[in-house]
């Protein structure tokens, strides 16, 4: 995974001479940069997530520490699954505005 | 309790004085991977956020669904930093506990050593007051086992098989971890025991120690034993004489500890006298470079305190333990030379038990250019192994051999425990199961597959030596004790 994300859009689906507002030209090439990043930020996110342990199940380790530590790793997890559900919904409104925007050509 | 052995490692050492499950260090690098990967996903989204602008979005008069978008994205942005926020904690936080459960371990050792070389030093100072109290009913005693041996001497002459019965039938006494620890504090106090019984000032022994300036500690205590052991004819070292015993080629490196340990030879008694070898010399051949050698030596072969034919008896282990020229290590350097390692020969040792000694004397000796060193079940506590290579030790705490070593002086080898017999019953008829090959085997395929870093970054080391090899061929050396 690199930390670049590339952005392939046909510029003839963008620039369509039908559509000659250069502002909403400029908003859809913005909106359609901001979904590809989006899948890219939602990759990483679901990575972390599957790196997150599964919490103390070692058989030296047992009491209130374990515990504790059982908690926290369970709540980073919920953190995650948050945000991954938040990235998707960005992604969903993203992809929405994307294709209102195109709609308007 | 559940009948199924312990898997769980600790991982300790490489120059480092956290001491932690495997498990442990494996979920703090798990935690600093999320961590970083947060990092990326929040400078992600922020260059997300920044690529669709609010003015932007006004000029185009874009629809509802991108301000939602926008909206998600800053909520987005919130979770992910908090997120890698509380996984950074809990990361430093697992590596502060390993720490300073390391710190207090260690401070634990230190004062259990002191108060275990106090008691040496009392029972010693008791010891002449003992033997004068004991001393007048020796001859009666003595009469009596004379008699008895005249009457019974078949009963007489088990004892000792007896003895060795009970322990095997009660074998959970000596593969205990607190046994191994009474054992090893045993170890290091008994100079004080010498002391105290020779009258020495306390503070004179004390100064002398191991727990102050180590001129005295279980080398010379060792040494002491192995001067008395000679004046009854015992523990005397020998001439050795090595010998080819095979030699074949083909086959590859060692890939990790489990291929090592398999490789370590054995020597075992059969039907027409004992079998197998000591010493394995395997010579690594690539072009362009200089021949390297991977040396694995064999644990102890005889128990006998009365030097036989074995070069790697209980005389051996004695002078081993004492840092002199045990016959065991004067047989590898012999069968090193044969193989055609020099000075400059990069060489990896491995060693089982009294093997692991003499592989890490060897490796620590300065006399050969050390590329690497693994011992299993061995009593290496008190040699300083040095640095520059990579070092792997792995012991069970339930293991009283490794303890005959007395506590760990060199913090720079990567240390793997594992309680052997931890969670399941021990195996009738065995007296000391948790020094059995087969339990570290176990051990070493655990580390194998360990997440540490410190143990996954020396076990790379390890498998790196003579891993271009073309040519590979192993000879099997047998070492015996020359009678003068």
């Amino acid at each position: 995974m690199t930390d670049d994300f590339t952005v392939n859009i046909d510029p003839a689906s963008v620039l369509d001479p039908a559509v000659l507002d250069p502002a909403v030209v400029e908003a859809r090439l913005a909106l359609s940069a901001q979904l590809a990043a989006l899948s890219g930020v939602l990759a990483r996110l679901e990575h972390a997530r599957a790196r997150v342990p599964a919490g103390a199940q070692g058989d030296q380790w047992r009491g209130p520490a374990q515990l504790a530590y059982g908690s926290s790793v369970r709540q980073l997890g919920g953190q995650l699954d948050e945000a991954i559900d938040v990235v998707r919904a960005a992604k969903r409104h993203t992809a929405r505005a994307v294709a209102t925007v195109a709609s308007r050509g | 309790m559940a009948d199924r052995p312990s898997d769980s490692l600790t991982v300790s050492g490489g120059g480092s004085v956290a001491v932690a499950s495997d498990a442990l260090f494996g979920d703090a690098q798990s935690l600093e991977a999320v961590r970083d990967e947060l990092r990326r996903a929040s400078s992600a989204l922020v260059s997300a956020d920044a690529v669709v602008t609010e003015r932007l979005l006004r000029r185009s008069d874009a629809p509802l669904s991108a301000l939602d978008a926008e909206r998600e994205i800053d909520h987005a942005l919130a979770l992910v930093e908090a997120a890698g926020q509380r996984a950074a904690a809990i990361a430093f936080l697992l590596r502060a506990a390993a720490h300073g459960y390391g710190v207090a371990d260690d401070a634990a050792s230190r004062i259990a050593q002191q108060l275990a070389a106090s008691l040496g030093y009392s029972i010693g100072r008791l010891l002449p007051l003992a033997a004068a109290v004991i001393a007048p009913a020796l001859p009666p005693v003595l009469a009596a086992l004379l008699v008895a041996a005249l009457v019974a001497p078949k009963q007489v002459a088990a004892v000792p098989g007896a003895l060795g019965r009970w322990l095997a039938d009660n074998n959970r006494l000596l593969t205990n971890p607190v046994t191994v620890a009474l054992v090893r504090a045993g170890v290091m106090s008994v100079d004080d025991v010498i002391g105290g019984a020779l009258g020495l000032p306390a503070a004179a022994v004390h100064a002398l120690g191991d727990e102050a300036s180590g001129v005295a500690g279980p080398n010379t205590s060792a040494g002491v034993f192995a001067a008395l052991g000679a004046r009854f004819g015992l523990l005397t070292e020998t001439p050795v004489a090595t010998r080819v015993s095979t030699r074949q080629s083909g086959g590859s490196p060692p890939h990790g500890l489990a291929q090592r340990l398999d490789r370590i030879p054995q020597r075992v008694d059969g039907v027409d006298g004992p079998r197998g070898g000591h010493v394995r010399v395997e010579r690594y051949r690539s072009p362009g470079e200089p021949d390297g050698f991977a040396v694995y030596v064999t644990g102890t072969a005889d128990f006998s305190p009365k030097a036989g034919t074995e070069a790697f008896d209980l005389t051996s282990n004695v002078t081993g333990l004492a840092e002199l020229p045990a016959g065991s290590v004067r047989a590898v350097q012999d069968a090193m030379r044969q193989a055609g390692v020099t000075a400059d020969s990069p060489v990896q040792f491995a060693g089982f038990s009294q093997g692991g000694l003499v592989a890490a004397t060897l490796a620590a000796s300065g006399d050969y250019n050390t590329r690497g060193l693994v011992t299993v079940g061995a009593p290496t506590g008190q040699l300083t192994l040095g640095e520059g290579y990579p070092a792997v030790l792995l012991e069970h705490t339930d293991d009283i051999v490794p303890a005959l070593g007395g506590n760990r002086a060199d913090d720079q080898p990567v240390l793997v425990q594992r309680e052997a017999f931890a969670d399941r019953a021990t195996p009738e008829g065995v007296a000391v199961p948790s020094h059995d090959r087969g339990e570290y085997r176990r051990t070493a395929e655990l580390a194998d597959a360990a997440h540490s870093s410190t143990l996954v970054d020396a076990l790379a080391e390890l498998d790196g030596f003579g891993r271009d090899a073309s040519n590979v061929t192993s000879t099997l050396y047998v070492a015996e004790r020359v009678r003068r």
